[in-house]
């Protein structure tokens, strides 16, 4: 009886399972990110914000002909042995052809060998490190964010010139991105007239204490202090400058990503003041991003905390537009011709990928005034 | 000059505060033989219970950290009744494994009850500058040196002169004698555990509010806190204090005046080289016995 009830129950399981797959198979999408651990205020943001994609598409049908979208999510807590393991996760076990991920560039940068080895599309949705692209990049990888080379380009020219600073003290999270980007912005930085960088001071991305960091950048005296950090560690860093009276003598900017509202509400009055470069904010009004506002506020009932959630939507909805031109979600030579001949209109602007396949996203400035973001470049 | 006096304050409230939760491994090494890994989770549990009371029951600050302290040290004597009593008499990495294991198990109990993301324990003293000879510090901070050297004092006495510090303080020295001499062992044991979790519990409530609290905060505590218990002397609490402050000064300095990238290697390198000259810890083996 036992056994005719498990070949019943088998009989219905493939029979059901087949059925499905002869309708509208779902097209399977790997997404790595840290769902936990330090890293995990801007992976939910940037989840909010993919989910949102994913129901944007499913909503108007899905892609190909009537398929939706299915994302198999996995968290890295930023670590890069946990990334690769989820990677191979995704492509071994659960056989997606394309991934979006890591976070975290160190992650990121693990990843790619595992990607670059199964042959999958390999989106690159929000890690920044300039090598992921320069260096390590492959035909089928292709970056949808920013890089630490448009932003360090970008961000030392406004704070030389606009903002005319002389010395600046640069505190960084002590991992690719950090790295990267305190390398990158004192090169840039010197090219304007004669600034220079007076000190660098790394932390670790667990880190909570900063008072002996900060009160080292206080007896070196800069006029500005360029803090590379991800939320919540850089509301702890503001709140600790507060705590040593730091707070108004310099001139203090940020990473991308570093106003995001959970900064701005952790930090208060702390947060004043300070610049930071971004790719996207909620103080730009073009008509696309104001619509991608309003799906988002009408999804999650507020306005995206910060930029990673709208990282996630264009990733997502990069790949989309992708696969819905390729005509097939498997074929990877195809999706790849798919992916360097996007021209896609998003809140951002129109994204091309160059020849290195990094998506072309300017660099803004945004400033903190009143605990609101203001546009100012 | 400046520079030297306000790296030297930092250094000695966070030495301080290493200070607690060393002390409460090294009595249970002391007393037990074991090393105890739940210790920086129960640095955590005392921040977050703290946090609750402060936050949902709206308890001041000033009561939730003996609240903290109570439920902590509850919880350590059920740590102490699941993974070490059913235990006893076997080798000492049979307690390591089983502590590790309670370790993995309330941490990522803490990730699934409260989630990942980092909380502020609020005080009424947090960010409240205090600027002495124009060193910054904040009434967070003073609170903290004050009530920390208060508890390890009465902690000392407490082992000095009570009945039951008199009892484990046999219990270090010899446990099959002093059960001789009509000790109750298990008794001894569990007191043991639940102080080293009411000092973990007040280190965690009484940090918090200075850097926000997250459901692994515990692991470069415990770290920090094993640092300082081989420097001071296996089980010698004078020296699991003395060498708390040492470190977070050490630390404090060496990232201001060598390098800020290095602050956590110094600690490090001080264990090593007490480990090569003076394996006995700085202050020697007096100890508890």
């Amino acid at each position: 009886m036992r056994k005719l009830f498990l070949f019943l129950a088998c009989i219905a399981f493939c029979t059901g399972t087949s059925g499905i797959g002869h309708a509208k198979e779902p097209i399977r999408i790997g997404v790595i990110q840290p769902l936990t651990g330090q890293g995990s205020y801007v992976g939910k943001n940037f989840m909010d914000g993919i989910y949102l994609a994913q129901d944007i598409i499913n909503e108007k049908g899905g892609l190909l002909g009537g398929r939706p979208v299915e994302l198999v999510v996995e968290d890295d807590q930023c670590i890069p042995g946990q990334s690769v393991a989820a990677t191979k996760k995704i492509i071994y076990q659960d056989k997606v052809k394309i991934m979006l991920g890591a976070m975290c560039s160190s992650a990121t940068i693990a990843d790619i060998p595992v990607a670059k080895d199964a042959g999958i599309i390999h989106v690159v949705p929000t890690s920044y490190a300039p090598a992921i692209t320069e260096k390590l990049g492959h035909k089928n990888l292709f970056r949808t964010c920013i890089n630490s080379n448009i932003i360090s380009n970008g961000f030392s020219r406004f704070l030389a010139k606009d903002l005319g600073l002389k010395t600046i003290a640069i505190l960084a999270v002590n991992d690719d991105f950090g790295r990267d980007q305190a390398k990158l912005f004192t090169e840039k930085f010197k090219e304007y007239g004669n600034p220079k960088v007076v000190g660098t001071y790394f932390f670790d991305f667990k880190d909570r204490d900063f008072s002996t960091l900060l009160t080292k950048i206080k007896s070196v005296k800069p006029q500005g202090l360029y803090i590379i950090a991800r939320t919540p560690q850089n509301a702890m860093i503001l709140n600790q400058m507060g705590d040593l009276g730091m707070v108004g003598d310099y001139v203090v900017a940020g990473s991308t990503n570093f106003s995001s509202a959970g900064c701005r509400e952790k930090a208060g009055k702390n947060a004043e003041g300070l610049h930071s470069a971004v790719m996207w904010d909620t103080s730009i009004k073009t008509p696309a991003s104001q619509a991608y506002m309003d799906a988002y506020k009408k999804k999650y009932g507020k306005l995206p905390e910060e930029e990673f959630s709208c990282s996630g939507y264009r990733g997502l909805m990069i790949t989309a537009d992708a696969i819905e031109r390729a005509g097939t979600a498997d074929d990877v030579h195809k999706l790849r011709k798919a992916f360097e001949a996007t021209e896609w209109q998003g809140p951002s602007g129109t994204i091309v990928f160059d020849e290195k396949h990094q998506a072309s996203v300017p660099c803004h400035v945004i400033k903190v005034e009143n605990g609101k973001t203001k546009l100012v470049k | 000059m400046l520079l030297f006096f306000q790296q030297l304050a930092n250094g000695l409230i966070i030495g301080m505060n290493y200070s607690l939760v060393a002390i409460g491994l090294t009595i249970i090494f002391g007393i037990l033989d074991i090393i105890n890994m739940v210790q920086g989770t129960f640095f955590m549990v005392g921040a977050y219970t703290a946090y609750f009371m402060v936050t949902y029951l709206h308890l001041n600050y000033f009561v939730a950290i003996p609240v903290a302290m109570a439920v902590t040290a509850l919880l350590a004597i059920l740590c102490e009744l699941a993974s070490v009593r059913p235990l006893r008499g076997q080798h000492g990495i049979v307690f390591l494994l089983s502590t590790m294991g309670m370790m993995v198990l309330l941490e990522n109990l803490a990730l699934v009850l409260w989630g990942p993301e980092p909380r502020e324990l609020s005080s009424p003293l947090a960010h409240k500058a205090v600027v002495i000879f124009d060193i910054y510090l904040t009434q967070q901070k003073i609170f903290l040196l004050i009530f920390s050297a208060l508890i390890v004092y009465l902690l000392t006495l407490f082992i000095k002169k009570s009945r039951i510090g008199r009892g484990m303080r046999a219990v270090a020295a010899d446990e099959y004698a002093s059960s001789l001499m009509g000790i109750n062992v298990n008794h001894i044991f569990m007191i043991t555990f639940g102080l080293g979790g009411a000092l973990s519990a007040a280190a965690g409530a009484l940090l918090g509010p200075m850097f926000d609290i997250d459901p692994l905060m515990g692991h470069l505590t415990l770290i920090k806190a094993f640092i300082i218990v081989i420097m001071g002397g296996m089980g010698n609490i004078t020296g699991a204090f003395y060498c708390g402050l040492i470190l977070g000064v050490s630390e404090s300095l060496g990232a201001a005046y060598v390098s800020t990238a290095y602050r956590d290697v110094f600690g490090l390198i001080i264990m090593v080289l007490v480990l090569l000259f003076r394996p006995e810890g700085l202050l020697g083996k007096e100890g508890l016995k």
